[in-house]
């Protein structure tokens, strides 16, 4: 005989119907790759919402749609079984991968896309894959934009992880990041490129996202232009955390209070 | 031997484009269908339902047989993206009047044109039923208009703790109603 919380069936229900706001569903995701009890309580769910999503009268999409997606799938590479995605290195076949329009590229991923995220950062991503071997001047330099102070010795030996865990994703609002960790040390680090320059009264806020809810991990701005940015994230990140970015009033008091333009899962 | 959803899954997740089509053939219009009735506008609809087929070719290797079916998997992933776009602001305008609409298509719904749809439809219509008139508001507001608990905490005057508690004896209830075995 199991008990559950209220709350975790409250939580559980929500999360079904898709009707939790962005950060508690990203929170409740980490939760239920790690809580096989409350991954249950959703999924007990999953055939009286899919009920509701087949009685829906079906709509006939134009022949334009079928046409286009075949052409589309025939240039679009895939991602790889999850248990199967390299750790560092880079498939060079993917990486030339055509850029997809911008009208069919996906908006708001909720889920890490290491594939589409990977156009608007190949040049980054070289990097990273070559400085986690080779943390030396050299490599380092080749960097785009990277101001010297931005790359400091911690990054650097964050990068040269044996462990190394990477995600890169599209940022909705523009530009592009990529998350780096350690799970072996909690240590994380994110690169952002082209973010927008926010106004002197907003920061970046990072966040650490568990279970309990989300925990600051500092604040950084950004310069509107392209060019890899590096920020340490505060605290220690642990197993299953998933990472969010929001945008914070400069004298925020440290809860978020706008929902994440970026959510990386670990 | 029939081949499966979840079999075609499979075959996509290899790079079979032939499987894909298939599995368009079979889905599109239902797809289509879930996100059209959450985010009513027909260009976006189409434009969602898009992204949906082109993220099942790139990402039909998470899909996982043993943590649920194959239909589950591909109608969770349209309705998280209908629900992602008619919380971006852009799909916000007339969010009122799309509720009024919501809420009639669930009472009074014309017959669906597909024998089998028609069937869930009255099944799940006549579940609804048994619902409470809140129950029944919240499960539409929250699935169909793709609101959040806190917009409809924020639409209702309600306190956020009814909602949620609301929402979920709605959603236990109607699993009971339609006679499923969590």
């Amino acid at each position: 005989m199991t008990t559950h919380h209220d709350n975790d069936e409250e939580l559980a229900a929500a999360a079904a119907l898709n009707a939790l706001d962005a950060a508690s569903a990203a929170a409740a995701t980490a939760r239920r790759e790690n809580d096989p009890a409350f991954d249950a309580l959703v999924r007990g769910h999953e055939d009286t919402v899919l009920a509701l999503a087949e009685s829906v009268e079906p709509v006939e999409p134009p022949a334009s749609m079928r046409a286009n997606l075949l052409a589309l799938i025939a240039e679009t590479p895939q991602r790889p079984a999850p248990e199967a995605a390299p750790a560092i290195a880079e498939d060079p076949a993917q990486a030339e991968a055509p850029a997809l329009p911008e009208a069919t590229a996906p908006r708001r991923p909720r889920t890490p896309r290491v594939a589409s995220g990977r156009r608007y950062l190949v040049g980054t991503l070289a990097v990273f894959a070559a400085a986690a071997i080779f943390v030396g001047g050299l490599v380092l330099g080749q960097i785009r934009s990277a101001p010297e102070a931005n790359f400091d010795g911690t990054v650097a030996s964050l990068l040269a992880s044996a462990d190394l865990e990477r995600r890169s994703e599209p940022v909705s609002g523009g530009g592009a990041a990529t998350v780096v960790w350690s799970p072996t040390t909690g240590q994380a680090a994110i690169a952002v490129d082209g973010l927008p320059a926010l106004d002197a009264q907003r920061v970046y806020e990072l966040w650490f996202i568990d279970g309990t809810g989300p925990a600051s991990a500092g604040t950084f701005t950004a310069t509107g232009t392209a060019g890899a940015d590096w920020v340490l994230l505060d605290g220690t990140m642990k197993a299953g955390d998933v990472i969010a970015v929001t945008v914070e009033p400069a004298d925020g008091d440290g809860t978020p209070t706008t929902d994440p333009i970026l959510v990386v899962e670990s | 031997m029939e081949i499966t959803p979840a079999d075609l899954l499979r075959q996509i997740a290899g790079g079979d484009r032939g499987a894909f089509a298939d599995l368009y053939d079979r889905f599109a219009a239902r797809v289509l269908g879930l996100v059209r009735r959450v985010l009513v506008d027909p260009a976006q609809s189409e434009e969602v339902t898009q992204e949906v087929f082109l993220e099942v070719w790139q990402g039909a290797s998470g899909f996982d047989s043993e943590r649920g079916s194959a239909s589950a998997w591909l109608f969770t992933l349209a309705h998280r993206r209908a629900v992602d776009r008619v919380r971006s602001s852009v799909a916000a305008r007339g969010r009122d009047e799309r509720i009024g609409i919501r809420d009639q298509e669930v009472a009074f719904d014309s017959v669906a044109e597909a024998a089998e749809t028609r069937v869930e439809h009255t099944r799940v219509a006549r579940a609804l039923g048994k619902l409470s008139p809140p129950q029944r508001e919240c499960l539409v507001l929250a699935y169909y208009a793709g609101f959040s608990h806190t917009e409809i905490a924020a639409h209702l005057s309600e306190p956020l703790g009814t909602i949620k508690s609301r929402i979920r004896d709605a959603l236990i209830r109607l699993r009971e109603e339609l006679g499923v075995i969590p």
